[in-house]
């Protein structure tokens, strides 16, 4: 079986997917590194949404597959392939961001939400740079914000990920509803 | 409700998460309140775009090398599959033959029996459990940390709380409390509370002394907290009360509402908010945790000292235009020039609405005390009345 190497290899079947798995975890560098390819811009992604910088997105997403090369026998397949490496991503970028405390005060302050109208456009009939106005949400607000509505977790996932009660990730998310769409009347 | 009630409940209407009642209720409200219905639209809006939102982007360089020079330096994984003797799977690979493992091993029927039967026992388990969650008078207690006591008895792990049982922590421990089903309570050290009630319409404790933080997510008004100074009566939010040794209090309101009151006082704390209470005073003047220091000090002496007069001049002095939340409060303390002051300086820093006039305000008109409340944007005082 030859699968070419380039960035972003869709539709992946199941038996491509874990024969290439089968062989990095025997130590195949090249399947690995298919397997980097196919993943990496979603774990770029989610790295990208929680950390807000490009830079640390970059090193994150290495860290995640390092991370993954050297614990890939622990991944028992009964999970898709990239579930588990999302997993990875996420908890790598939380660990990360919890490290570093100049992110509080960076979006300690509200006063950036009351810039909103100069640095986004949102409206109903025109394109909502979300991405952009996500990123300059209060720190828990938007890793809610992203984690639920952006990726789809659930809350009791999300509480079990920040270590807070499920309640927390509700009024965070509330919270950061209210602020875009506050950013939305400006 | 009104529309900031159901603005506030929209987040969570939006995804389902509300019980039927007040899904009828908002849904019956959006039919025929258009700006709540744009809000709400709003808010699908951005719901739907951050669905839609790339899952995929490109990192703008190949980050593959960096990997590689890092996995290159380290250990293989190791080879942990063996050919196995049953259900082989075969794939050819390049003219090789590659053989592994299923990864879902076969169990046996005493597997699927015993698993069937713990899934039975356990169902049966949950649902006594949130029988008796529900309709008996205790909440399940928590530790976590050192060794909090109910009654004389040391909590070990989980226990139960029962009504008229009180729980205490020393300085190195801390207990969580289920609310039955709608929240939390986290009791810090040095705190002792007892189990007031405990019913689908109310739930209520006493905390003698000592810190919560209370994060509450069922509709306003079932969850109340007694202190020796005032009762806290939750309006769906997230809280921190702390009771001293002599009874006097500091509520501080993370989200949502939270009414303090000690027979017809009443205070009224949003989000951000900070609120003193004190015994034989009942609950103080609210204010906002960014106030200036001068203000704050200003109030507590126009609360809880003896030189109220010069207190409120420099409260007026002092006061910017967010801190109408605390002017609005006042209005009601005080009298004559005092109450004349007060609204003259209100005047100043936020816009008098229609339908509220000075005469009424001096009279104490309170469908005008409920308008300009509600201009302020604190959201709305039926919230306090209607429920």
């Amino acid at each position: 079986m030859v699968i070419p190497i380039k960035n972003n290899i869709y539709n992946l079947n199941n038996e491509e997917e874990s024969f290439l798995i089968s062989r990095a975890k025997e130590g195949d560098t090249n399947a690995f590194e298919k397997l980097y390819r196919i993943n990496v811009s979603r774990v770029y992604a989610v790295c990208l949404r929680i950390s807000c910088d490009k830079r640390r997105a970059e090193e994150l997403t290495q860290d995640v597959f390092v991370k993954a090369w050297e614990n890939l026998n622990s991944f028992r397949e009964e999970s898709l392939f990239f579930t588990w490496l999302y997993k990875i991503a996420v908890n790598t970028s939380l660990l990360e961001l919890r490290k570093r405390k100049r992110w509080l005060a960076r979006f300690k302050n509200f006063s950036d939400l009351l810039n909103f109208d100069k640095k986004v456009s949102i409206s109903v009939n025109t394109t909502i740079d979300l991405d952009n106005a996500v990123s300059y949400l209060p720190k828990k607000a938007r890793l809610v914000f992203v984690l639920h509505d952006i990726e789809g977790y659930r809350h009791d996932e999300i509480a079990e990920l920040l270590s807070v009660k499920s309640g927390t990730t509700k009024a965070q998310l509330h919270r950061a509803r209210k602020l875009l769409r506050e950013a939305l009347e400006k | 409700m009104k529309c900031k009630e159901i603005k506030y409940y929209l987040s969570d209407y939006a995804d389902g998460y509300l019980i039927d009642e007040m899904r009828d209720e908002i849904k019956n409200h959006l039919d025929v309140c258009t700006g709540c219905k744009g809000y709400y639209s709003d808010i699908l809006t951005i719901i739907s775009e951050a669905h839609s939102l790339p899952k995929e982007i490109s990192p703008s360089r190949d980050l593959w090398e960096g990997i590689s020079e890092k996995i290159s330096g380290k250990k293989s994984p190791a080879k942990i599959f063996t050919i196995p003797s049953e259900k082989q799977y075969y794939y050819g690979s390049g003219g090789k033959t590659l053989f592994f493992k299923n990864p879902r091993k076969k169990r046996g029927g005493w597997y699927v029996i015993g698993s069937a039967v713990a899934t039975v026992v356990l169902g049966i388990a949950l649902g006594i459990y949130f029988f008796f969650q529900s309709t008996t008078a205790f909440w399940t207690v928590e530790k976590l940390a050192g060794t909090p006591v109910i009654g004389s008895e040391e909590l070990t792990g989980y226990g139960m709380l029962n009504v008229g049982d009180w729980l205490e922590t020393d300085s190195k421990s801390r207990a969580r409390l289920k609310v039955g089903m709608i929240g939390e309570v986290d009791v810090q050290p040095e705190s002792r509370l007892r189990l007031v009630e405990t019913t689908p319409a109310e739930h209520r404790i006493s905390l003698d002394h000592g810190k919560i933080n209370a994060t509450i997510w069922a509709p306003p008004r079932l969850f109340f907290v007694e202190t020796p100074s005032a009762t806290a009566i939750d309006l769906g939010c997230m809280y921190t009360l702390e009771v001293a040794e002599d009874g006097s209090g500091l509520l501080e309101v993370t989200s949502g509402w939270v009414a303090l009151q000690l027979g017809n006082i009443e205070s009224l704390i949003p989000s951000d908010a900070m609120c003193k209470t004190k015994k034989s005073y009942g609950p103080g003047t609210p204010y906002f945790k960014d106030a200036g220091s001068e203000f704050k000090a200003a109030l507590d002496e126009f609360d809880f000292g003896n030189n109220k007069s010069s207190a409120l001049t420099t409260v007026l002095k002092e006061a910017r235009k967010e801190d109408a939340l605390s002017l609005w409060h006042i209005l009601s303390k005080v009298l004559d020039d005092e109450k004349e002051q007060t609204y003259n300086r209100l005047a100043e820093l936020v816009e008098i609405p229609g339908g509220v006039t000075f005469e009424g305000i001096m009279n104490g008109n309170h469908d005008m005390m409920d308008i300009l409340w509600e201009s302020l944007g604190y959201g709305s005082r039926s919230l306090w009345n209607y429920l």
